[in-house]
């Protein structure tokens, strides 16, 4: 390689071109050198997608109620107000008399995912646990098998309240019934297990005097 | 000028008997040097099976079918004994082969990047839901391997507890083959990389899933749908130790090194 000099004479050396050149040829090879040291590599993958089902207990929006005895006519009414989730019924039976019973039929429905379990009720308050008879049918697939997702299978409840004297105008007596994932228990504290609360709320309202 | 010619006649044809002469008498010697690579590929191998855990009895159960709501099939972990069938996890396998069949873009590819994917799909989980699928890795290169597990796109929930063990026992879920990957335990992340994969080699493992109940203050998400995550199972060389991130060299299936047939 030669560059012609000023006054004329050829001497030996680069041009800015070939300079460029040898550069360029520099860094190809030591990029070519680091992917020869690179070490060899190959994946595998595992694309886990996932889904939760969902636990949904409900009372149905059907209901029927009714009075022992009706010789005294419609003395005892009620008003079913279905809550938006579904998970809370509240009854106002009015006119209620001494030694009248109110008959309540309800039916729940498992419109989550998971299959329902219903192991227990409890009436609140406690003092007027002896007032009420909570009967739910049928007993197998709620108490032991659980409710499965879907509409083919309905628990339906019966709960019957005894009007006795000495209940107050306007008491309020609940039933709550503790649903939980039908293979585990329920437990207040531990919220790491699907569970829900369905009430049924009765305002028992005395005639005007 | 006769002379001339026949003086020329004559010294064409010396020259040519002394060249044929020279000619017997030389041999060469050629060394041709053909320089092949090894090759690093890795696949999951196919035939996965899917096994479902029974806590009851602490046996596998293969499962018959995979359906939700098959009431035949227990889910497991079950306390209470009550099998239902409820939760779900099948799988999608798609290896090197199975994508090589495919189009002329999948011809192009290298087969390294080909498949190697294995889809997993758990659907209606909850709390206390287990399930597992037993495959192998597939040391299909002629180069000996080793891995390390990391989370490469998306999360894993805290409350799904993922676990990859050896299971060269055949035990499915109730392996007592090392803990390969746990990812509630970030410190196991790298255990994959005692497990040095010989060519032709195959190793067992299986991916057990839990929906956990032991999640501190949190709850199994409801309603979930379709997210997803994924585990990257990174093959080197035996005799290395990258850093992150890796060069794709060509290899024998690269169409850089050869001319398409």
């Amino acid at each position: 390689m030669s560059i012609i000099t000023k006054n004329g004479h050829k001497r030996r050396g680069f041009t800015k071109k070939s300079g460029l050149i040898l550069a360029i040829l520099l860094t190809l090879s030591l990029g070519l050198i680091g992917s020869a040291m690179a070490l060899w590599e190959d994946s595998l993958t595992i694309v886990q997608t996932y889904g939760t089902g969902t636990f949904k207990p409900e009372f149905t929006t059907n209901y029927s109620d009714s009075i022992v005895p009706r010789d005294k006519g419609e003395s005892i009414s009620s008003d079913a107000a279905t809550a938006t989730d579904r998970t809370k019924n509240t009854v106002i039976i009015r006119n209620a008399y001494d030694n009248d019973a109110f008959i309540y039929n309800f039916y729940i429905q498992n419109n989550g995912t998971v299959p329902v379990k219903i192991d227990d009720y409890k009436v609140k308050p406690d003092t007027m646990s002896s007032k009420v008879t909570v009967a739910v049918f049928p007993t197998a697939p709620v108490l032991d098998r659980g409710i499965s997702p879907g509409t083919g299978q309905i628990a339906s409840g019966t709960i019957a309240i005894k009007v006795d004297a000495d209940i107050p105008d306007g008491q309020i007596i609940s039933v709550d019934f503790p649903c939980h994932q039908w293979n585990l228990p329920y437990s207040d504290s531990d919220t790491r297990v699907w569970e829900k609360m369905l009430t049924l709320s009765f305002e028992i309202n005395r005639p005007s005097s | 000028m006769k002379k001339a010619k026949f003086l020329i006649l004559f010294i064409i044809c010396a020259m040519a008997l002394l060249g044929g002469s020279y000619a017997a008498w030389s041999d060469h010697l050629s060394a041709t040097d053909v320089v092949k690579t090894g090759v690093l590929n890795l696949q999951w191998a196919a035939g996965n099976t899917i096994y479902w855990a029974d806590g009851k009895t602490g046996s596998s159960v293969k499962a018959a079918s995979n359906d939700p709501g098959d009431m035949a099939t227990p889910d497991p972990n079950n306390p209470s004994g009550d099998s239902r069938d409820v939760g779900n996890l099948d799988f999608v396998y798609v290896g090197d082969k199975a994508a090589a069949t495919g189009t002329i873009e999948n011809w192009s590819q290298d087969l390294r990047v080909k498949g190697d994917k294995l889809t997993l799909g758990l659907g209606n989980g909850y709390p206390g839901y287990k399930a597992a699928v037993t495959t192998s890795i597939v040391n299909t290169g002629t180069v000996s391997a080793k891995f390390k597990v990391s989370v490469s796109e998306g999360s894993i929930p805290t409350w799904l507890r993922v676990q990859i063990k050896d299971n060269s026992d055949g035990k499915g879920v109730n392996t007592s083959g090392d803990l390969l990957f746990d990812s509630a335990d970030s410190t196991i992340g790298n255990t994959l990389k005692d497990k040095v994969l010989d060519p032709t080699r195959q190793l067992p493992v299986v991916i057990i899933e839990t929906v956990w109940l032991s999640v501190s203050g949190g709850t199994v998400d409801q309603s979930v749908v379709n997210k997803q995550f994924t585990l990257q199972l990174t093959g080197e060389q035996w005799n290395g130790d990258s850093a992150d991130g890796s060069f794709t060299l060509p290899s024998w299936d690269n169409p850089w090194d050869r001319k398409r047939p």
